[in-house]
């Protein structure tokens, strides 16, 4: 029997993936979703800013200000993030892990909601059916539904509140 | 001696047709009143003798025995992929998964002649702009057939009318009013129409020929399911294919693709009538496409061995009913034939180093011709006591986690038919988050709110449970969507 890792529910040997919730349980040369891992650009701002300011600055379109841990993530290249924590060997990994500033104990879920940029540069949020509710200035959100955003709005995914600001900050 | 199949093109079991064709058209180039380079009269003899030899039974037959034993050069090519190198030598069941793939490498593309028959439910709930449409569509429809294409077209409700009868169609006129005359009333029973179609395919029956049946309708049949599955079965037995279209939300899918799927055919899916246009349209450039109508996979599974699920990958995704002979559906010529097979083996038939877990055969029969190929497939497994580390093959991986999607959807349907709701909606929450991940929004939303409608009316709406069946079944053999994941 082989556990899957994300349900628990026991498959047969030589299950390639799990026939319960559909995670993979064998490592192939595919890799079927791709992270950006967050610890970087952490890096990028916090220890070593002056690498390269200029590129960060014009790039990035969104910066998201953690107000419980005062941390800055900055959004760049793609015009779509969705958000949430990693917990192990979750079949759909979010773009953004929220791990390291407490997720979990805050009530966000595993894929919590994404942002977006559309093309003539407004931005929005949409809740992707989270446990917790996405919240916008006190309002929950209702799933499934883009609600756009302004300078310096504070989201908060469960009770991990997100302030946003355009551009590099 | 000079080798009298290779003077005249043909291969060593051309008919005798063939040899006078092959003959005749290398005689009007070769004859010496005829040609201009040299040593062509030379050949023109050679020409002569041959057909001397192969022309004549006898003859041909003393000539056979001379030569060396043929080796067969096959113009297909069969991959086989599989999830592991090694069975583990245990005490429990394990999985074994398979990925085939046959293409046609040479010989000539094939058009073979038609033979079809479509069926078109009249029923009350076709009125009005729908039937309009499909008529309109059934038009444009035959408008593209050649003359040398065989149809007929048949509606049912509660019985059946033979609208056009099979037969090359002299006078088009007369076909299209009799089309535009359709309208809509009565019933639905498959069973006539399905009859009724099958009479017209036997009427202008021949082995050669591409005989199917197209059936497009809107409702659920009662009761005379049983009889449309024998059917399907006799008409499969004489490589007569059925496919289905199944048009809006209220109609049976599990029927529909079992009766399909028995022969070789497959269903789908048309959300409004504007998309019968398009799928009439794709149905007819595969079956332009078409180089064998329905290769047969015939097979014998070692004892302790079962094959659990299968799966048609491409060209029309579709599950296929494990039995030999299985019906693999159409081989087209440029295009590769794929399906995948999960093998369960129990621990009784690991007693050897290698394990043969099936033997058989593939049986293509191409349109036009009356003998068909074999390619053996055999699958021969070794045991071992420790698990293979090496990572299964990308190109499987990537079809079993489609798949992986399909299934989960067949799950959420069977939990929720069975009243366990909370099982298939955290399910269909599963399926959701997978879909999402693949940059699949939309039909994820459709999965959420379906997700939703289970909490509150607990069941799903026949409109949804068709797009989501559909959906996940479309993204099997579609590319990965772009715009998802970078």
């Amino acid at each position: 029997m082989i556990l899957c890792p994300n349900c628990q529910h026991h498959n047969p040997v030589g299950a390639v993936f799990c026939i319960e919730c559909g995670a993979q349980l064998v490592n192939s040369e595919a890799t079927v979703t791709q992270t950006i891992r967050t610890d970087r650009i952490r890096e990028s701002i916090s220890e070593a800013p002056e690498v390269a300011p200029r590129r960060i600055v014009t790039t990035t379109w969104l910066t998201l200000h953690l107000l419980d841990s005062g941390h800055l993530l900055p959004l760049a290249e793609r015009s779509e993030f969705t958000l949430g924590r990693i917990a192990e060997n979750q079949p759909v990994m979010p773009d953004i892990d929220l791990t390291p500033y407490q997720a979990h104990a805050h009530g966000v879920s595993r894929l919590h909601a994404i942002l977006r940029r559309k093309a003539d540069n407004q931005v929005t949020i949409m809740d992707l059916g989270s446990s917790n509710g996405t919240y916008l200035k006190g309002q929950r959100l209702e799933p499934h539904r883009e609600y756009p955003l302004n300078h310096g709005d504070i989201i908060s995914l469960g009770k991990l509140r997100i302030q946003v600001l355009f551009r590099g900050g | 001696m000079p080798n009298y199949y290779e003077i005249l093109g043909i291969p060593r079991d051309a008919t005798p047709e063939e040899i006078r064709r092959a003959y005749i058209s290398l005689v009007r180039r070769l004859h010496p009143d005829r040609n201009r380079l040299p040593g062509e009269t030379e050949l023109f003899l050679e020409v002569q003798r041959a057909y001397e030899v192969l022309s004549n039974a006898e003859r041909r037959a003393a000539y056979d025995a001379t030569l060396p034993p043929e080796v067969p050069s096959s113009p297909f090519r069969l991959n086989t992929f599989y999830s592991r190198n090694v069975l583990l030598k245990m005490e429990e069941i394990q999985l074994l998964y398979m990925l085939c793939e046959l293409e046609v490498v040479s010989g000539e593309k094939r058009r073979g002649n038609w033979n079809i028959s479509l069926v078109l439910d009249r029923s009350t709930s076709m009125q009005g702009e729908k039937l309009e449409t499909v008529k309109t569509a059934i038009l444009e429809w035959i408008d593209a057939f050649t003359p040398e294409d065989l149809y007929s077209i048949v509606t049912f409700s509660d019985r059946a009318e033979v609208v056009v009868p099979s037969g090359l169609q002299r006078s088009v006129q007369q076909t299209r009013s009799r089309i535009y005359a359709i309208h809509a009333a009565g019933g639905t029973e498959i069973y006539q129409g399905l009859e009724a179609a099958y009479e017209q395919i036997l009427r202008s029956y021949a082995p050669d020929r591409l005989n199917h049946i197209v059936l497009l309708t809107d409702g659920h049949t009662y009761g005379d399911e049983q009889a449309c599955l024998h059917l399907a079965e006799r008409a499969a037995a004489q490589g007569i294919l059925i496919s289905a279209i199944g048009l809006g939300g209220d109609w049976n899918d599990a029927f529909l693709d079992r009766l399909t799927s028995c022969t070789g055919g497959s269903v789908h899916f048309a959300a409004s009538a504007e998309d019968v246009v398009r799928l009439l349209k794709h149905l007819f450039q595969q079956l332009q496409q078409t180089y064998a109508e329905d290769v047969l996979f015939d097979f014998t599974l070692s004892q302790d061995v079962e094959i659990s699920y299968v799966f048609r990958i491409h060209p029309e995704t579709s599950p296929l009913t494990p039995e030999s002979p299985l019906h693999l559906g159409p081989l087209l010529n440029d295009e590769p034939l794929s399906w995948l097979m999960e093998l369960r083996v129990k621990p009784h038939a690991l007693q050897a180093e290698m394990v043969k877990l099936l033997e058989g055969a593939l049986r293509i029969t191409p349109i036009g011709a009356y003998t068909s190929f074999q390619v053996p497939l055999r699958v021969i497994c070794p045991v071992a006591q420790e698990p293979d580390a090496s990572p299964p093959p990308a190109n499987l991986v990537q079809a079993l986690s489609r798949l992986t999607l399909y299934r989960l959807q067949e799950q959420a349907q069977q939990q929720a038919q069975s009243g366990n709701y909370t099982h298939a909606t955290r399910t269909l929450h599963y399926l959701a988050s997978h879909l999402i991940g693949q940059g699949e929004r939309s039909l994820a939303r459709t999965v959420l709110l379906e997700a939703e409608r289970l909490q509150r009316e607990g069941k799903l709406s026949e409109e949804g449970k068709k797009t989501i069946k559909y959906g996940t079944r479309a993204l099997i053999s579609s590319p990965t969507k772009k715009g998802g994941k970078p």
